[in-house]
Formats: structure tokens, sequence, C-alpha cells
């Protein structure tokens, strides 16, 4: 009987280490899903915010300010009705706008019960060519042509908007660089509206006497 | 002495019975862990919550679009149901099912702070 003996013993160390494995593999299973699903939370919190105050304001200060206040509306809704466990440790936001350029950035570390996870967004716009001219059979409009440097943290689909005017054609480079010819009133301003897929919008103002 | 030598035989044939038996327990538990019946669809839902476009269509009531996209990630039979925070139901496709469901609040989206309640149930 000393073969059976050593068969069961050694069935029962293969089932205990089984079980063991399964349990382990179970929960590590429970908790990356638990951990991918705050950190989508976490995104869309950031990003939300940043979308909320780039809706609603233009000025640096202000920018801050509604930032701020949308995210920590956010996160005190979820604690409030969900088992979410996310606290917000920091938060760094930029908004720059310059003639031809606009940008709005947030960075976010959250705290979770394992570890930090730091979220960041980016919507950065940059003209890098601008010519505006008239054309003799056109008297109250001139033709824009503008080449812009798009820069997000992750790929988005985006949409260009024109102030006093209207655009007749974008083309689409690698690196999301933009050609954009738009027919503006003469001697307005010319302002591009830029949204993108996350509800981020820029606008991106430029002199009107060229 | 030919006693003894059948004893063996016997004791070898039994241990061998007890080992392939706790293999094929083992083989074929492990192959039903793959699909835990019991589990809530939480690794579908995150999925869906990173894609951009699911987000957008959410707050867009477009069933069309979600119909579309959730059946690129679930290929069983689903039901996704959105309510509003105090608990109107806003939209539902698939098929009613019972069984535990992955949900997610989202506190806003494309510059609002709406919140909506995503549920998402899958048949194994």
């Amino acid at each position: 009987m000393n073969f059976t003996l050593l068969a069961c013993l050694f069935s029962t160390l293969l089932l205990i280490s089984f079980m063991l494995n399964l349990y382990i593999a179970q929960v590590r299973l429970i908790k990356r899903d638990i951990e991918e699903k705050a950190l989508a939370i976490d995104y869309i919190v950031v990003v939300n915010a940043l979308s909320y105050a780039s809706k609603k304001t233009t000025n640096a200060s202000e920018f801050s300010a509604l930032f701020s206040y949308a995210i920590n509306y956010s996160i005190s809704l979820l604690k409030k009705n969900s088992d979410y466990s996310g606290e917000l440790t920091s938060t760094e936001v930029y908004y720059n706008t310059s003639p031809g350029s606009c940008s709005a950035y947030a960075k976010a570390i959250f705290t979770h019960p394992w570890g930090n996870e730091t979220i960041h967004a980016l919507l950065s716009i940059k003209v890098t060519t601008y010519e505006r001219y008239s054309l003799p059979f056109l008297r109250h409009y001139e033709v824009v042509l503008l080449k812009v440097q798009v820069k997000s943290e992750r790929p988005v689909d985006l949409s260009f908007k024109v102030k006093n005017g209207s655009i007749i054609e974008i083309k689409r480079y690698p690196d999301q660089i933009f050609l954009i010819k738009a027919l503006v009133r003469r001697r307005r301003p010319f302002i591009l509206i830029v949204n993108d897929e996350r509800g981020i919008e820029l606008k991106v103002k430029l002199d009107g006497n060229n | 002495m030919k006693r003894k030598g059948e004893m063996y035989v016997i004791d070898a044939f039994l241990a061998t019975i007890i080992i392939l038996s706790v293999l094929t327990i083992i083989s074929l538990s492990k192959f039903s862990f793959e699909q835990p019946p019991f589990l809530p669809p939480d690794e579908e839902l995150t999925a869906l919550l990173h894609n951009l476009e699911f987000l957008n269509s959410v707050y867009a009531n477009d069933t069309l679009s979600l119909k579309v996209l959730v059946e690129s990630y679930i290929s069983s039979p689903y039901n996704l149901t959105i309510y509003s925070l105090n608990g109107d139901k806003i939209l539902s496709i698939g098929e009613p099912l019972e069984g535990p469901a992955a949900m997610a609040i989202i506190p806003g989206w494309n510059g609002t702070l709406t919140s909506v309640i995503i549920s998402l149930k899958v048949r194994r």
C-alpha cells in the first residue's frame, strides 16, 4: 500500500496548490478590474473638469478655479453615490493663451488603496503659419490660410470652427498638423475655435491686420 | 512471493487511478474557471469606459452607436442600461437579463456635470 499512500499524499498537495492558485488568480482578476475601472473614472473626471472650464472661460485664473470646482464636485458625487476609493492628492492646471496659440493641460494625482495614479490631459493648438489676403471679387471677405499643430496626450478627433467667417477646406497631415482655408470678414480678428471629441474647447485669436 | 507481486501491481494500479483522477479534476476545474459565471462583467465595462466614442454616445443618447460599440466588445447576449442619478431609466439596449451587473457612475462628460449610472449585464 506504499504507492497508494504516496499517491494520496501527492494528490492532496496538488489539490491544495491548485486551490491556492485558483484563489490568487481570482483575487488578481477582481483587483485588476477594480483598478482599471477606477483609472477610467479618474480620467473621465479630469477630462470633464478640463472641458467644463474650457467652455466657460478663456481667463487663466478663472480657468483654474472652474477646473477645481468641477473636479471636486465630481469626486464628492462619486464618493457619495458609489464605492469609489480615490482621493484627490494634488492637481496642476495650466491654461495659456496668446495670439496664435492656446493650450489647456491638467495633471491630477489620485490616491487609491493600491497606490497613486497620475492622470494627464492635454490639448494644445499652435498656429505655425498664418496668411491673410484679399481677392478682387470678394469685397467684404478675406481668405485666411493657416497651418495648425495640435498636441494631445492621446489621439483625439477634432472639429474646427471660425468666428466671423466660415471654413472652406481642411487638410489633415501626419503628426496632427492641419491646413485650414477659411473666409473671414475683412478687418475682423480671426478666431479659430477647436473642439476635441472629449469636449475640450480652445480658442485661438489672430490679429485682423496682417 | 506471487501474492506479494500481485499486491504491488494492485497498489501501483490504485495509485495511478488516484493521480489520474486528481489531474482530471484539476484540468476540468481550470477550464471552467476561465469563464466565471458569477463575476459581473467589469472587464467589458472598463474597456467601454476607456472608449471616448462610447462616452459621447451615452451622453448623446445615441442608441444605434451604443449598440454598434457594445457589440464590437461583447459577442454574447448583454443588457446595457443608462440611468439618471435618481434612478430613472434613460435608455436600454440588448435584451433583459438576470445576473450580476457591472456598474459605474459617470459624474459628467463633455463639460457637463450631469451624472449617469451605467449598468452592464452579460450572459456568460
